[in-house]
């Protein structure tokens, strides 16, 4: 009781700043916005996951989260093994240049990805030179895909290296020296390890995919419509905002399954390692 | 247990004094909180704002951001208005009105009404229109033989060099559904031909572009030979010599308006309406011409060349071009409708 007093004393002002200015206004607006009732959120709802023109923007959605997801962990993970195992003088530098793409403002990054892939863009000329005619990359979702990569990468270079630094390099010597594979130590000892961060980082990834805004709107179009570009239009153009609760409700959710699914995952993985 | 308490307790005072600093303005007449587009706001502040504060010695405070935020935050705020008056699109004003957030005024308290252009008064006694922009065809003159002059340009089967089309979220989207319901179908009412006609062509559109900045883009890089847009997107292009230019259509001439209203229960009612008085003055908005790039709606407010260059006389008097606002109402009651409506028929 006397250790858990200051305790609480120090978690209370964090605690009250959370639940003030986010959880509050969180609840408020997926619950009850503006013109909107719990009822009415709950129908408009009811109506996102029964409309035969909707269901495709949430499985687009949740498609383009898990390929981005899966590329940037298959991108990320080794770029950060070989930083957490470069020499200490080079890895500060090397971070620092992994993480650059996030200094940079989303729209400029998004133009610079519109020259590349427009039909008369770099990826144009090529296929063009190439006889294949004129392509078109751009509003696709290879190119959303491409942008978000682009966007989450830094996250999950840094979550993964966090988990990876931490490690004992000693320890994959130990198992190469018991006879393990260079592909065996990394399969049973360092993934293992190091899986923590890197399930971390694939959270952060998941749920920045399917919230982010300004790429899909870019680079996908009003074709490849995603639930983040649906919500904008809900909130911008309808002015409906239990339906546009309702996009939210489903986001969220999806957010935070996936953030469920990665703590199982985790527990699993630190039991059986 | 008990200092967690006390601590809980210190901290929900602290915030609940933070928000009642927020103050409620009451009866505030030195201050005049003018919510406005975020575009150009220095620029505003200083051919408008500051000027004003001159004259009458009343503080200009802008709160900025698009139409709809302004608009969500007029209508949490509704029984405290914080807000003065709204530079906000007719589309916004009219769903602001629906929702009962702004005031009528007494054309007697803003005398400038009486001679601006009488479409831009409103027939319901809210706020006026103190700027107008055109629906047309912009283009890449490099790219089109001869330029285009009706919509007839987006149907033909060939789309030399490709198209984009409005998306439904900008204001060129929902003018451009009433305008091809009025050059195609039964009169300036007719979304059902609007919509039909669109959907023909909708699959074939590069882009449904969602911004200015992402149309001009297009256009200048010559990822698209056309596309319908607002005469004020083309206007940087054109003074910059960029191969871009606008066309007026034969049929279907359909514009848009920025209003100024005066939020109802606004705390500086009189400060209100001698802004939009003065908004309205021809000096005023002549230098706004100059600086911002808006079109005046009083007569005797110079139209700039590069507005007429880019324009044509419908610059001048867009009423006698044959230009008039769509059907506000109808946009606004089907506003989710269209928005579906759009997704599945056109922006496929």
């Amino acid at each position: 009781m006397t250790r858990r007093g200051p305790m609480l004393a120090l978690l209370v002002p964090g605690l009250a700043v959370l639940v003030l200015a986010f959880l509050y206004p969180v609840a408020a607006t997926l619950l009850a916005p503006p013109d909107g009732d719990p009822a009415t959120v709950a129908r408009e709802t009811g109506a996102l996951l029964s409309d035969p023109y909707l269901l495709p923007v949430i499985a687009r959605t949740i498609r383009v989260a898990v390929l981005t997801t899966a590329i940037c962990l298959l991108l990320g993970f080794p770029v950060a093994y070989l930083i957490s195992r470069a020499p200490a003088r080079w890895a500060g530098r090397l971070l620092a240049l992994a993480v650059f793409p996030l200094m940079l403002n989303t729209v400029v990054r998004t133009y610079g990805w519109i020259v590349v892939l427009g039909g008369n863009g770099l990826v144009g000329q090529v296929g063009a030179a190439l006889g294949l005619g004129r392509v078109q990359l751009l509003y696709t979702e290879t190119a959303i895909v491409l942008g978000l990569v682009q966007l989450f990468l830094p996250l999950m270079i840094l979550s993964a290296y966090s988990s990876l630094a931490q490690q004992d390099p000693r320890l994959e010597e130990a198992a190469r020296g018991l006879g393990a594979s260079p592909g065996r130590a990394f399969r049973q000892v360092v993934f293992p390890l190091a899986l923590p961060g890197a399930l971390v980082g694939c959270t952060l990834v998941f749920a920045g995919a399917v919230t982010a805004f300004t790429t899909p709107q870019l680079l996908g179009g009003s074709r490849e419509r995603l639930l983040s570009t649906l919500l904008y239009s809900r909130v911008n153009v309808s002015l409906d905002w239990p339906a546009a609760s309702a996009v939210a409700l489903v986001m969220t959710v999806l957010v935070l399954a996936v953030s469920a699914l990665s703590g199982r995952l985790g527990k699993i993985g630190s039991t059986t390692s | 247990m008990r200092r967690a308490t006390a601590a809980l307790a210190g901290a929900l005072t602290a915030a609940m004094a933070l928000t009642s600093c927020a103050a409620t303005r009451e009866n505030d007449t030195d201050t005049l909180v003018v919510s406005t587009f975020a575009f150009a706001t220095e620029e505003f502040m200083e051919v408008v704002g500051e000027p004003f504060e001159e004259r009458t010695g009343i503080e200009v405070v802008l709160d900025t951001g698009n139409n709809a935020g302004r608009l969500t935050k007029l209508r949490i705020n509704k029984d405290a208005p914080d807000t003065d008056v709204v530079l906000i699109s007719d589309y916004y004003a009219e769903i602001g009105r629906e929702m009962d957030l702004f005031a009528r005024i007494d054309p007697a308290d803003v005398p400038n009404m009486a001679d601006i252009q009488p479409w831009a008064v409103d027939p319901d006694g809210y706020g006026p229109a103190y700027t107008f922009q055109l629906l047309g065809l912009m283009y890449r003159t490099d790219m089109v033989d001869t330029p285009p002059d009706s919509w007839d340009a987006l149907w033909d089967p060939e789309h030399p060099g490709g198209f984009a089309l409005p998306d439904i979220s900008v204001s060129a989207g929902p003018m451009f559904v009433l305008a091809t319901g009025e050059a195609y179908g039964s009169g300036p009412g007719d979304a059902e031909t609007g919509f039909r006609r669109l959907a023909e062509i909708g699959p074939d559109a590069l882009q449904f572009y969602t911004g200015s900045t992402e149309l001009t883009s297009l256009l200048e890089r010559g990822e698209i030979a056309m596309a319908p847009g607002l005469d004020n997107f083309a206007m940087n292009s054109v003074e910059a010599g960029q191969p871009i230019g606008f066309a007026v259509p034969e049929e279907g001439r359909v514009m848009t308006a920025n209003t100024a209203q005066i939020v109802a229960g606004a705390p500086n009612r009189e400060g209100a309406e001698q802004f939009i008085d003065f908004l309205l003055e021809p000096e005023v908005q002549a230098e706004v011409a100059e600086v911002i790039y808006d079109k005046p709606v009083h007569p005797d407010a110079a139209v700039t060349p590069l507005m007429t260059e880019v324009s044509g006389d419908a610059a001048v008097d867009p009423a006698g071009a044959g230009y008039h606002q769509g059907d506000l109402r109808l946009i606004a009651e089907q506003r989710s409708a269209w928005l579906d409506r759009y997704i599945e028929e056109v922006a496929r």
